[in-house]
């Protein structure tokens, strides 16, 4: 086992999240809805020669050489920053590749997206909020929300204050990203900036937060800018709960702070103002899981804090000389984390459920299924021996069914699915990744066998989705259906 | 010997070796010795193309291109129907996942409820191995003169459990011939990957005639397809 945050675990983790988002372009391509249109074909074996491509380059330019150190642990800093700065090179290449997809017909398949999104508001008891539509996108990019606005903007160039009306809200959702729920956490953050517009919560930012006279009007804009991406992030972590957080950290092993996603506001100061707002999870660790995950990867098994350690320690490697975003606040007081504490209240002020984080035993319990392959959708209940006796002692169906109670399955919400979800990726997925890494001869071997993996593992947080949703709605009706 | 509803239970909620999840109402699905199993959300249909017929003898990466075809698959949301017209065919699958453990094997049937109304939830295969994991597909067929609605979460077949004494030691998962363990959606044929159909290809190239079936497929491909545009597949 190697400290958390030794180089070889953060190059495994960095090549992990690529490796993935490479694998997901992939399979978005060979969705039969795409792949069986005829006039895709040219594109989809252009796309494919791409990856493959990639994935060559990958394989001899960063893992060749270091195959070793990462075999046995010693791999140093500096060889680990340039791998670093490799794969974040690989990952701009991987966005370039991306932008493709606008070219294929077909949708691919994304209706378990829309459940998600309805279990989301449902779980949120947010009633004010439109049913969202959801877009596939070519850009892969998270962050820009309300598509309204997209199609505002060249009229409002025209010179006409036009309007559109009012239709609701559209998500849109990178392609290759379609299948993958653990990253539809971040249509929360798309929510959140929605409800940030339309509930006032941007007036009440602007009213609240500490703007100074004397510093400069960039350095204010730039207060605003941030507090409002910033409210949406804590919107976002209200609706998934630390899922969203863990989503946001895993976009951080891959692209450069202040790179090109999202409106620039530093990675730093965001998973910064989130995690103050996140108990530890530390009640979840235990020798229990460690050995129901078979873990030898990490030393800790806090997901929160493992994936906040391996971010900050990519970014001090990778570009040890640009600002982390918390840094430097003296000088900028857009980066002191202080500066944006009315947020707390502004957005506990909004009717947004937060999420529930599930209690260590259900935890533990759901970790456990998920390891074994079977879905999460719920945590069953359990009957002793005494009342299994007692039922077969049953005189009449009356008494049986009396004797049976309200015994129940209780499904499971969103925030319970996603952090198993990413619990299990972190200490599993990463794992996995790097005996599949180091046994094959090739990238292309290891990617080969590991989407065998990363299939299942969405398949199994697709199903836990639809059938806890299916067991909410069915709950939420089953009084008024028997009495009926 | 067949479970009845306690035995049913112990092994469910006591023991925990045999997995069915989720189920939504236990009064309503637990009977004397059947568990009620529902609808789940996945729908695998076949749709009308040039395809004219699968040949089991080309290569299985080729038939699964072929399949591409003619499969459509269909994902509903909790209120929306798919509508399963007379002598239509459809693949599904349960909403539960099952585990049945190495000492018990399951039957599906359908409801009677639904049978009256002209539902069949299996063609032949109605027998669920020991060690069997997953989603059950369903093989829905529509025999009535009238069109049926099929929604998610509704109850269209039942389990029953029966003990087989001894452990076996060949559990579905384990089985070096088992191709649909783990699946949760309805999973389309894979006959084409049984042993037989290489034994068959190899005795044809073997004898020549290999060579006389794919000009045969090639002269049927050649042909302007029987079927007019929009006919459905199954009628």
């Amino acid at each position: 086992m190697f400290q958390d945050t030794a180089p070889s675990c953060l190059l495994v983790a960095s090549l992990c999240e690529l490796g993935e988002r490479l694998s997901q372009l992939e399979l978005f391509v060979a969705e039969p809805s795409v792949r069986a249109r005829a006039e895709n074909e040219g594109l989809i074996v252009a796309l494919l020669a791409a990856v493959d491509h990639l994935v060559q380059r990958l394989d001899r330019q960063v893992i060749a050489p270091l195959r070793k150190p990462l075999q046995d642990g010693s791999l140093e800093d500096q060889a680990c920053a340039q791998a670093l700065e490799e794969v974040q090179r690989f990952a701009l290449a991987f966005q370039k590749a991306h932008q493709n997809l606008a070219f294929l017909t077909g949708h691919g398949s994304h209706a378990v997206t829309y459940t998600f999104v309805h279990k989301l508001l449902n779980e949120a008891r947010t009633k004010a909020l439109p049913a969202p539509d959801i877009c596939l996108g070519n850009e892969y990019d998270f962050f820009r929300h309300d598509l309204r606005k997209t199609l505002v903007a060249p009229l409002e160039a025209l010179g006409t204050a036009s309007r559109l009306p009012e239709w609701g809200l559209s998500l849109l959702l990178p392609k290759a990203e379609a299948g993958n729920p653990l990253m539809w956490t971040m249509l929360a953050h798309q929510i959140g900036h929605y409800i940030v517009d339309h509930f006032k919560v941007a007036h009440h930012i602007r009213a609240d937060l500490p703007i100074r006279t004397g510093t400069s009007p960039q350095s204010d804009d730039a207060l605003l800018r941030y507090a409002e991406e910033l409210a949406a992030d804590l919107l976002a972590q209200r609706l998934a709960g630390p899922a969203y957080f863990l989503s946001l950290a895993s976009l951080g092993l891959l692209f450069r702070p202040g790179g090109p996603l999202g409106l620039g506001v530093p990675l730093g100061l965001r998973l910064g103002h989130l995690r103050r707002h996140l108990k530890p999870l530390e009640a979840l660790d235990g020798q229990g899981l460690r050995r129901t995950a078979n873990v030898e990867l990490f030393s800790s098994l806090d997901a929160l804090s493992l994936a906040e350690r391996l971010v900050s320690e990519c970014h001090r490697l990778s570009a040890p000389s640009e600002p982390s975003g918390l840094s430097s606040s003296e000088q900028d007081p857009s980066v002191a984390l202080e500066n944006y504490d009315c947020l707390d209240a502004i957005i506990a002020r909004q009717r947004v459920a937060p999420a529930a984080i599930p209690s260590p035993e259900d935890f533990h319990a759901l970790f456990a299924r998920m390891c074994s392959g079977i879905p999460i959708n719920s945590l069953c209940p359990t009957l002793s021996r005494e009342t299994i006796k007692r039922l077969e002692g049953a005189a009449t169906p009356t008494e049986f069914y009396h004797l049976l109670g309200d015994i129940r399955e209780r499904p499971t919400t969103l925030a319970h699915i996603l952090l198993v979800g990413w619990t299990y990726k972190l200490l599993r997925s990463y794992q996995i990744f790097r005996e599949l890494l180091l046994s094959a001869a090739t990238l292309r071997e290891a990617l080969a066998a590991y989407a065998g993996h990363l299939r299942n593992r969405q398949a199994l947080l697709q199903k836990s989705i639809e059938t806890s949703f299916i067991q909410q709605t069915y709950n939420r009706w089953r009084g008024e259906a028997h009495g009926a | 010997m067949v479970l009845n509803e306690t035995a049913i239970l112990y092994r469910l909620l006591v023991k925990k070796d045999l997995v069915v999840t989720p189920i939504l109402d236990l009064p309503q699905q637990l009977g004397s010795s059947t568990l009620d199993v529902r609808l789940g959300t996945r729908f695998l249909a076949q749709k009308s193309s040039s395809l004219i017929y699968l040949d089991p003898l080309r290569q299985a990466e080729q038939i699964e291109a072929d399949k591409l075809q003619y499969e459509v698959e269909y994902t509903l949301q909790s209120t929306q129907a798919y509508v399963l017209h007379p002598g239509e065919f459809v693949l599904a699958s349960t909403l539960e996942y099952v585990v049945i453990p190495a000492d018990l094997t399951a039957r599906l049937d359908g409801r009677s409820s639904w049978g009256r109304a002209g539902l069949e939830v299996h063609a032949t295969a109605g027998f669920v191995a020991s060690g069997f994991e997953g989603t059950i597909t369903f093989e829905l067929k529509n025999v009535s003169r009238m069109p049926i609605p099929l929604y998610p979460m509704l109850r269209v077949a039942q389990l029953s459990f029966y003990e087989i004494g001894p452990d076996t030691r060949l559990p579905y998962r384990a089985k070096a011939s088992s191709k649909y363990a783990g699946y949760l959606a309805p999973t389309g044929s894979t006959f084409y990957r049984d042993p037989e159909w290489e034994i068959i290809r190899r005795e044809l190239v073997a004898q020549g005639g290999h060579q006389r079936s794919e000009r045969l497929s090639a002269a049927l491909e050649a042909r302007p397809a029987d079927r007019g545009p929009g006919k459905s597949p199954t009628t």
